[in-house]
């Protein structure tokens, strides 16, 4: 990775911050909480940024900022050349065809009223000019596409499994070839012998059309299947950023080292000495000072406590710790 | 939710029917004893209404003079001639009753359309819009559901004029709060589902959010409203003509038929009672298809979520 735009650069976050104001009972006024602070990345076309955390880490708001579902409080997030802030409506309009979301539950994800087909042409009819036989065989090459066969057409998602209606987001998704694809932990919800089919899926798909994917997950496994490059979160900031070999051989992050000591492996020579956190995420309405990780980190001192780490350039990948040159030996 | 058998039936080829949605819920729906019998009278009360001029046996305004207050004809001095018997004006009670269904039917429908269509839009705006417009909405509908219902139509009728049209408008009103609660609560459910959001993605508009995507996802419960709403909009009207504040005679209104005959009701007890027990059916029959439409549309529903 670096930090010169690429040409092929399609999306690139510049301190992208998202707070909400929080209503905290009578006569008590509002507090704010910083669910995504100061993050910033670029992703090329064809490539796949995984952003990693455990929950509550902001990795979902991260997702809605990207897909224009919500307007970030600062900072610039520019697809395909389009600064969003400074984009009018029409501008807007055209942009959100580009980016296109998957999301973790295909239970939710599709609308129980509607038939697979009509709902695969719904993206096709609002935003080009096909008419319907054109749409209908659009929608039918996708269903191909995808794993899905033609009868299913005509068919409910009720009438589906879960793996086949991902298949069926999936698809839905990809019906206007965007540029972008967020993928909201597509796999959390399946089985684990039907996430391998989904994964191998998401990379033919990305194979095929060249789709840059914003791959949120907690799943390590999945992301090292998947990953271009990785971003480690902390309670809404970035801790770690860089490329997936780099970061999977070493880690340096405290935080990271954790997330990864806790993934089980079944061969000896791929366990990696275990580290345990304790204690759980800080509350976001009191958030503690320094840095965030100060709380649970094993090395943490004072200047943790007061100061909170920048984001810096160190062997290879930005991160954010003030002791990384004592704990990396 | 797809059950394996369905899946593995699924992979060995072949083009496997689904039941159709209409079917599925037929075959709930009539597993209901209570629901269909409920059908089966509504259905009659149908036909009766829809063919009166040629299925009763007299005028319903034709009054017959030599056969003042007859008595139905399984009591002394009934004859076959005025089956429910006759009126205190010599009135055929059966002819005026099913005349009076087509009066009382299109009350119900009208009425319900009237609270159910403004009912729905007043429920999906404040669903949509919950700061701008929804407090306004839900408000304005906790001022009207604080009046008694029948005093609230009372006091429209009053300022509206009697007549069967008015009754209609005021009932509308009365039940106007019910329908839009009602389509605020599963819109704001539906609003937080995923696919709303993938609806938006795809470049949806608002319009299109509320009466494409989230509407039908809201149409169970309101439906299963609609009838509960048609057999109270049907005794509304019978309260609002009881009182002379609905139709006015001589149509053969049941609520009025039963005002008109309240001071025979020692003297001629079938003039007063023959009405009474048709309004007292036909409300026990919508009720019960009332519920036998949740019941069936309530599982499916789960089932599909």
């Amino acid at each position: 990775m670096n930090n010169q735009s690429t040409p092929n650069t399609i999306l690139e976050a510049k301190g992208l911050s998202r707070h909400y104001s929080v209503s905290r009972g009578f006569l008590q006024g509002h507090a704010t909480v910083k669910a995504l602070n100061d993050v910033s990345f670029q992703l090329a076309a064809g490539k796949t940024l995984a952003v990693v955390g455990e929950s509550g880490c902001g990795k979902s708001t991260l997702a809605r900022q990207l897909t224009l579902i919500e307007e970030p409080s600062s900072g610039h997030l520019v697809i395909d050349g389009v600064d969003i802030a400074n984009a009018d409506a029409a501008a807007l309009k055209a942009l959100r065809p580009k980016v296109q979301m998957v999301f973790q539950n295909p239970f939710a994800s599709l609308n129980p009223r509607k038939q697979i087909g009509s709902m695969l042409a719904e993206p096709l009819l609002l935003n080009t000019r096909l008419n319907a036989s054109e749409r209908e065989q659009r929608v039918r090459e996708m269903l191909n596409i995808v794993g899905l066969r033609p009868e299913h057409y005509h068919r409910y998602p009720h009438m589906f499994s879960g793996g086949q209606r991902q298949r069926i987001a999936i698809a839905r998704a990809m019906m206007l070839k965007p540029a972008v694809l967020v993928a909201d932990e597509p796999t959390s919800a399946l089985d684990v012998s039907i996430q391998a089919q989904i994964l191998n899926l998401f990379m033919d798909l990305q194979d095929e059309l060249g789709t840059a994917y914003v791959f949120v997950s907690h799943n390590l496994a999945v992301v090292e299947h998947i990953a271009d490059d990785v971003m480690v979160m902390y309670f809404g900031s970035t801790v770690e950023y860089g490329d997936k070999k780099t970061i999977f051989e070493q880690p340096l992050h405290p935080y990271t080292r954790a997330l990864m000591s806790a993934t089980p492996a079944i061969r000896q020579e791929d366990r990696r000495a275990k580290m345990k956190l304790t204690g759980e995420l800080p509350s976001p309405l009191n958030p503690p000072t320094g840095c965030a990780f100060s709380t649970r980190c094993p090395y943490a001192d004072s200047r943790c406590r007061a100061e909170v780490p920048p984001l810096r350039p160190l062997a290879n990948r930005m991160i954010a710790c003030h002791h990384i040159e004592n704990i990396a030996r | 939710m797809s059950t394996p058998i369905q899946t593995t039936l699924n992979d060995s080829g072949g083009a496997l029917s689904y039941p159709s949605p209409l079917k599925e819920f037929w075959q709930s729906f009539s597993a209901n004893l209570g629901a269909l019998i409920a059908l089966i009278f509504f259905g009659l009360l149908v036909i009766a209404a829809l063919f009166a001029p040629w299925l009763a046996p007299h005028s319903p305004i034709e009054q017959y003079r030599d056969a003042l207050l007859t008595p139905p004809v399984w009591v002394n001095g009934g004859s076959w001639l005025h089956i429910m018997g006759t009126d205190e004006l010599g009135r055929d009670i059966l002819s005026r009753l099913m005349h009076g269904a087509r009066l009382s039917l299109m009350i119900g429908v009208v009425s319900v359309a009237l609270s159910m269509l403004p009912g729905i839009v007043l429920g999906l705006l404040a669903a949509f819009y919950p700061k701008m417009l929804g407090n306004g909405i839900m408000r304005l509908m906790d001022i009207m559901l604080a009046l008694p219902s029948l005093l609230l139509a009372v006091a429209v009728v009053a300022v509206l004029g009697p007549g069967l049209l008015n009754t209609m408008l005021a009932i509308a009103i009365v039940s106007l709060p019910s329908y839009v609660r009602l389509a605020r609560a599963s819109a704001m459910t539906e609003l937080n589902k995923d696919y709303v959001v993938a609806s938006r993605l795809a470049g949806a508009g608002k319009l299109r959010l509320m009466f494409n995507t989230v509407l039908p996802n809201c149409m169970a419960p309101l439906i299963v409203q609609g009838t509960l709403g048609f057999s109270s909009a049907i005794l509304d009207a019978a309260a609002l003509g009881f009182l002379g504040l609905g139709a006015q005679p001589p149509l053969p209104e049941w609520g009025t038929m039963l005002a008109s005959a309240r001071d025979y009701i020692d003297s001629a007890w079938w003039v007063v009672t023959m009405p009474g027990v048709t309004i007292l059916l036909t409300v026990v029959a919508l009720n019960l298809l009332g519920d036998g439409l949740r019941d069936a549309l309530d599982p499916k529903l789960k089932k599909l979520a």
